[in-house]
């Protein structure tokens, strides 16, 4: 009787056993580790903001909103992002040409008198947009 | 005790069933990982964004060596260019030029642009002048790009007085000496960002002849390559008077470059009228008759000075003079009539 009843034990299905811990502890860290690395392969919706070179900001293209894009304390210009797109607004250059277009559109946003820089992060393959356009020339 | 040890060690061998079924699993998503992350297509392209020549410049680049060095090797160049051949900085050779008694010896680097911008000069009868220093300076163009910028139209006898002190006539160009006369002031402006484009397109040849990609200086476009080694890159020739991304036409590209000179670039609104940086080397004044040109060139140095002088000449001559020097056209005068150089349609399809 003993004996059988071990043979049980034996052949049974018990989900944890002590010696299982190992392998749901791996098994997790290999989901996280995957998780993690799929979330940051896929998440290219993130802007960065350089200015006179060196990364400022960081922004994510699913937030909507208006951030302030200062150096020193001083008030450079605006960035607007909305509905997966961004564009710059109250700058504080003269002309203004920084304002016109968007990123969507551009693939980059750039105030060559505030020296600032705005592009989409990892984006490093050439775009083309939904006309079949790689470059535009004008 | 030889057993008993075989025993436990059989013991710490058996998992569940479970356990087992999970090891299975785990493997399977370890393969289908390592493939995705392996195999996964690398990024074929390295690109970059910085700001020289006063516009923005971007590098993008494949190349089975390493494409960010030559993306930075690209930039470093157009650095260097800017400030060597910057008219506002003072330790540019070019501002040494301007600044200093004649006769001044240059570089040979030096001479070269010169000379070919010269040469530009005579070939489009004066329309590209690269000795329009003084009256750039005048209307304040050779700033716009600075934040106190502040926009100024100088008066009828200011331009007039400005115009005797302006003109490629007046550079000689000996060996390597150059020589100013009447008090000229040179400005590469037209000519320095092609010869930038043409000079980063050797650097990335040099470094890897199968390197491929463009440089984009302000939406002029130097081709290094095909497009993923064998296709075409579409380029939009943007709409002078549309919205963001309209465009008038496409061209297809696997080499050359493809520059265009238009008054929506570097202009300021005074009482609704636009003052735009094209200037008219006879009558000093922003060029009304055209608002866009585009010109398909083997060089981005021709190129360059071949849109500035189809700007200034006008579409009905540009279309017969630009062919004759080596370039492609597509002009569109102030009442957005388009004209094209009869080659331009070759471009139009992929061979």
């Amino acid at each position: 009787m003993r004996r059988l009843k071990t043979r049980y034990k034996e052949n049974q299905w018990v989900l944890f056993k002590k010696r299982d811990v190992f392998i749901y502890a791996l098994l997790c860290f290999f989901l996280i580790v995957a998780i993690y690395y799929g979330y940051n392969s896929l998440n290219g919706s993130m802007i960065e903001v350089r200015i006179n070179g060196s990364i400022h900001y960081r922004f994510s293209l699913e937030e909507d909103g208006i951030k302030k894009i200062e150096t020193n304390g001083k008030k450079l210009m605006e960035l607007l992002i909305d509905q997966g797109d961004a564009k710059i607004i109250n700058s504080q250059c003269p002309l203004h040409l920084c304002e016109r277009g968007s990123l969507k559109q551009s693939g980059v946003l750039v105030c060559v008198p505030q020296k600032v820089i705005i592009t989409i992060a990892n984006q490093n393959d050439p775009v083309q947009n939904s006309d079949g356009i790689d470059l535009i020339t004008g | 005790m030889r057993k008993m040890s075989n025993g436990s060690q059989n013991q710490t061998m058996k998992l569940s069933k479970n356990s087992w079924i999970l090891i299975l699993i785990f493997i399977v998503l370890l393969l289908f990982f390592s493939v995705l992350f392996f195999f996964r297509s690398k990024p074929e392209y390295v690109s970059k964004v910085e700001i020289a020549l006063g516009t923005t410049i971007k590098v993008v680049v494949s190349s089975e060596k390493d494409p960010g060095l030559i993306v930075d090797a690209i930039l470093r160049e157009f650095h260097r260019i800017d400030n060597k051949f910057s008219v506002t900085d003072p330790k540019s050779v070019i501002s040494r030029i301007n600044n200093s008694d004649n006769p001044f010896e240059i570089d040979e680097e030096t001479a070269f642009v010169i000379e070919r911008s010269l040469a530009l000069a005579r070939a489009t009868e004066g329309a590209f002048d690269p000795a329009l220093g003084n009256l750039i300076t005048l209307w304040g163009f050779d700033k716009i790009n600075d934040s106190a910028f502040e926009p100024y139209i100088p008066s009828d006898d200011e331009i007039e007085e400005v115009l005797k002190k302006c003109g490629y006539e007046n550079v000689i160009l000996e060996n390597d000496v150059v020589i100013l006369q009447n008090s000229v002031k040179l400005d590469l402006g037209g000519i320095v960002k092609g010869y930038a484009i043409d000079r980063g397109i050797s650097i990335a040849k040099e470094m890897d002849p199968d390197a491929n990609g463009y440089i984009d200086a302000g939406r002029d476009i130097g081709i290094i390559g095909p497009k993923f080694g064998g296709e075409y890159w579409s380029i939009a020739v943007k709409d002078p008077r549309g919205e963001g991304s309209e465009y008038i036409d496409l061209v297809y590209l696997k080499k050359g470059t493809i520059v265009t000179s238009g008054d929506y670039e570097r202009f300021f609104l005074v009482d609704g009228v636009r003052y735009h940086h094209i200037l008219n080397p006879k009558t000093g004044y922003p060029v009304r008759e055209t608002i866009s040109t585009t010109i398909i060139a083997p060089d981005a140095m021709d190129a360059d000075a071949f849109s500035t002088a189809a700007f200034v000449l006008g579409s009905e001559f540009s279309a017969v003079l630009i062919p004759v020097l080596g370039g492609q056209g597509l002009f569109v005068n102030a009442q957005n009539e388009q004209t094209r150089t009869e080659g331009w349609a070759f471009f139009k399809e992929k061979h």
